[in-house]
């Protein structure tokens, strides 16, 4: 990846030679369409958002005191983040081995392993939710196993654990294939160099191969902790209102008492958090990278 | 680089697929002068509301309607600031047409609905009866075989009546007055809600009981025996029950509800719009919507002609009419946004 991203860079020296600045001013022109885009659609209505939070009904910062005393949002945004890690922590756990596993097959097997990554990709998202519809619900499969092996009445629909069941194998293909294809690059090579300076197999990997592979987790966590955070349909069909998460919230401010105001600070909120994390997580791999760099490529 | 705009194109493709769905759903062709635009909560039910009302309205005069839905408040307002209105006749909640009069919704012109054809009571400035609906306990006859329940209070006494429940996605169609006519309250003295009283009685089912997130669901639910008693809606009884679920109405408290037609502020065909409630509002219309859609007509002296299992979950013969405690849609539309905020506070805590 890192090559095939230098290889046009170095093509494209003698043309730019050639040519002068022009192609420059080119490249922006083929930014717009998409920036356009990203303008009407993307930021104005989001800037609207923010914007009717602090007037819609009065203005002022009416509408983020009344979330700290409603009894209900700051509860909901808690239970939305703990959720949100412990999706993206299991996601991790799952995916780690399964992309190391990746890297060390052959050509033929990556390849089935890759499709079956991808498969839940090529399902339609409705039709997996009611598949965990079905699983988890009074008298299915899930309840009748943890009967069987002594755990009576346990029914996960609509319960956090149950919409965090689902998300995490909805989120399973966007930890393993960041975690694949920074794994894919690490140079092998530097475990048998651990090996032959005296460490063991498992301290090599847990010394050498682990802080390598870091960048990879770091980006598949926020990925799947960002989109986690305000997915919308699996909670909205597998959970219940006594167990709300945010989005659920915020969609029910603006179709039942339509809230819009209140609907947005939520929003904001949800969207300050989001960057944080962003922000924390582009910081961290910053430093994480540049030492995967020095290591890794050269 | 790669892990940074990764992350970043992904997430804004998401955010962008979003907008744009949403946007798309916003835009809509707008109805010329000759059309009406109908809004109501889609198939099936919208389906037998064209057959029963626009199909011989359209025949009389000529007059085309074009079908939207479904009902969306949210939309309704966001169309009504925006000047952008291509809704003419909407079927909504009488506590909304109460709530949103003269501001979202247009005040009706009784000069063309006849509004002595409604029950006393029911007739808004900015909305009458689409049709009347009722809220019946219903139990697993199966579950209860030996130990029937008889009254409302059953089914709040977890204690003489253990098992899972099953309560309607909104609060406004009367959990709280079955709450509060089991604890002793008499019918006319019902209103005002008394909101503490309601969410102590609530308070001991809450855990056995599955607070349903759409109609749909509670039929389901229903169907699959997920749950062994509920507070259910009419025609969702009645699928229900045609689809094989054995459960047995209880007639002690019913309370019944109702729909309004409303016209959006500053629809674009106003004057047909309000052609068209009247038209609805007659006998026969209404009682073909009654028995295609397993509804209550407008008015008691319309008899729709039911079948055998409509006619289990009628609540307006000799024998249950007694039963009927009407909802106070006047109260609902003043206090909708208040106890809709403490019930999901409620739920959620």
């Amino acid at each position: 990846m890192t090559t095939t991203t230098t290889t046009p860079a170095v093509t494209a020296v003698p043309t730019r030679g050639r040519e002068g600045p022009r192609p420059r001013g080119r490249a922006a022109l083929f930014i717009l369409p998409a920036a356009a885009l990203l303008l009407v659609f993307f930021f104005y209505p989001i800037a609207t958002i923010v914007w009717r939070s602090f007037t819609e009904p009065h203005a002022g910062l009416g509408n983020y005191t009344a979330l700290l005393h409603d009894g209900v949002s700051v509860k909901v945004l808690v239970r939305t983040l703990v959720t949100a890690l412990i999706v993206a922590v299991s996601t991790l756990l799952i995916a780690y081995p399964y992309a190391y596993a990746m890297t060390k097959v052959g050509a033929r097997a990556r390849g089935v392993l890759t499709v079956i990554v991808l498969l839940p990709f090529w399902t339609s998202l409705m039709a997996r939710n009611f598949a965990w519809y079905m699983l988890e619900q009074r008298g299915g499969p899930i309840e009748r196993f943890l009967g069987a092996i002594g755990f009576d009445g346990v029914v996960l629909l609509g319960t956090v654990a149950g919409v965090a069941l689902a998300m995490v194998q909805v989120m399973l293909p966007f930890m393993v294939l960041p975690l694949y294809s920074g794994m894919e690059g690490i140079d092998r090579r530097l475990l048998d160099a651990a090996g032959s300076l005296g460490a063991p197999r498992w301290r090599a990997f847990a010394r050498v191969y682990v802080p390598l592979s870091v960048p990879g987790m770091l980006s598949g966590f926020s990925l799947v902790f960002i989109m986690t955070l305000g997915f919308y349909i699996t909670p909205a069909l597998l959970g219940s209102p006594q167990q709300s998460l945010i989005s659920q919230v915020i969609g029910d401010r603006v179709s039942r008492l339509l809230d819009f105001g209140g609907a947005g600070a939520l929003g904001s909120v949800l969207l300050t958090v989001t960057l944080l994390v962003l922000f924390a997580v582009s910081r961290f791999a910053g430093s994480s990278r540049a030492l995967g760099k020095a290591v890794g490529n050269d | 680089m790669r892990l940074n705009t990764g992350i970043r194109t992904r997430a804004i493709a998401a955010g962008l697929a979003v907008t744009t769905a949403a946007a798309c759903s916003i835009g809509s062709p707008s109805a010329g002068s000759d059309s009406l635009t109908f809004v109501s909560t889609g198939s099936p039910f919208q389906d037998y509301q064209k057959q029963a009302w626009q199909d011989p309205f359209t025949a009389q005069t000529k007059l085309k309607i074009r079908n939207d839905g479904p009902v969306d408040e949210a939309k309704m307002r966001t169309m009504v600031e925006a000047k952008k209105v291509t809704w003419d006749v909407v079927d909504t909640s009488a506590a909304a047409a109460e709530q949103y009069c003269g501001k979202y919704v247009e005040k009706l012109d009784f000069s063309v609905i006849d509004q002595s054809v409604f029950p006393k009571g029911t007739v808004g400035q900015c909305g009458v009866p689409a049709y009347f609906y009722s809220l019946i306990f219903m139990f697993d006859k199966k579950k209860y075989a030996s130990n029937q329940p008889k009254t409302i209070a059953d089914f709040f006494d977890v204690k003489k009546f253990p098992g899972r429940r099953i309560v309607p996605p909104e609060i406004a169609v009367g959990l709280l007055e079955a709450a509060l006519l089991a604890d002793g309250v008499p019918r006319d003295k019902l209103y005002p809600l008394d909101l503490d009283r309601a969410f102590r009685k609530l308070e001991p089912i809450k855990k056995v009981t599955t607070f349903a997130k759409t109609y749909g669901q509670m039929q389901q639910m229903l169907v699959d025996r997920q749950v062994d008693m509920g507070l259910v809606l009419s025609a969702r009884a009645y699928q229900a029950l045609k689809a094989g679920a054995p459960f047995e109405p209880v007639w002690d408290k019913t309370i019944v509800n109702w729909d309004d037609l409303v016209v959006p502020k500053d629809a674009p065909n106003k004057e047909q719009a309000m052609k068209f409630i009247a038209f609805a509002s007659k006998a026969k219309p209404s009682a073909d919507l009654a028995a295609l859609a397993s509804v209550q007509p407008i008015n008691e002296n319309i008899t729709p002609n039911y079948n055998e299992v409509q006619q289990r979950v009628n609540p307006f013969t000799p024998d249950r009419r007694a039963s009927v405690v009407r909802s106070d849609s006047a109260w609902w539309g003043k206090n909708f946004d208040r106890v809709t905020a403490r019930y999901t506070a409620w739920l959620a805590g």
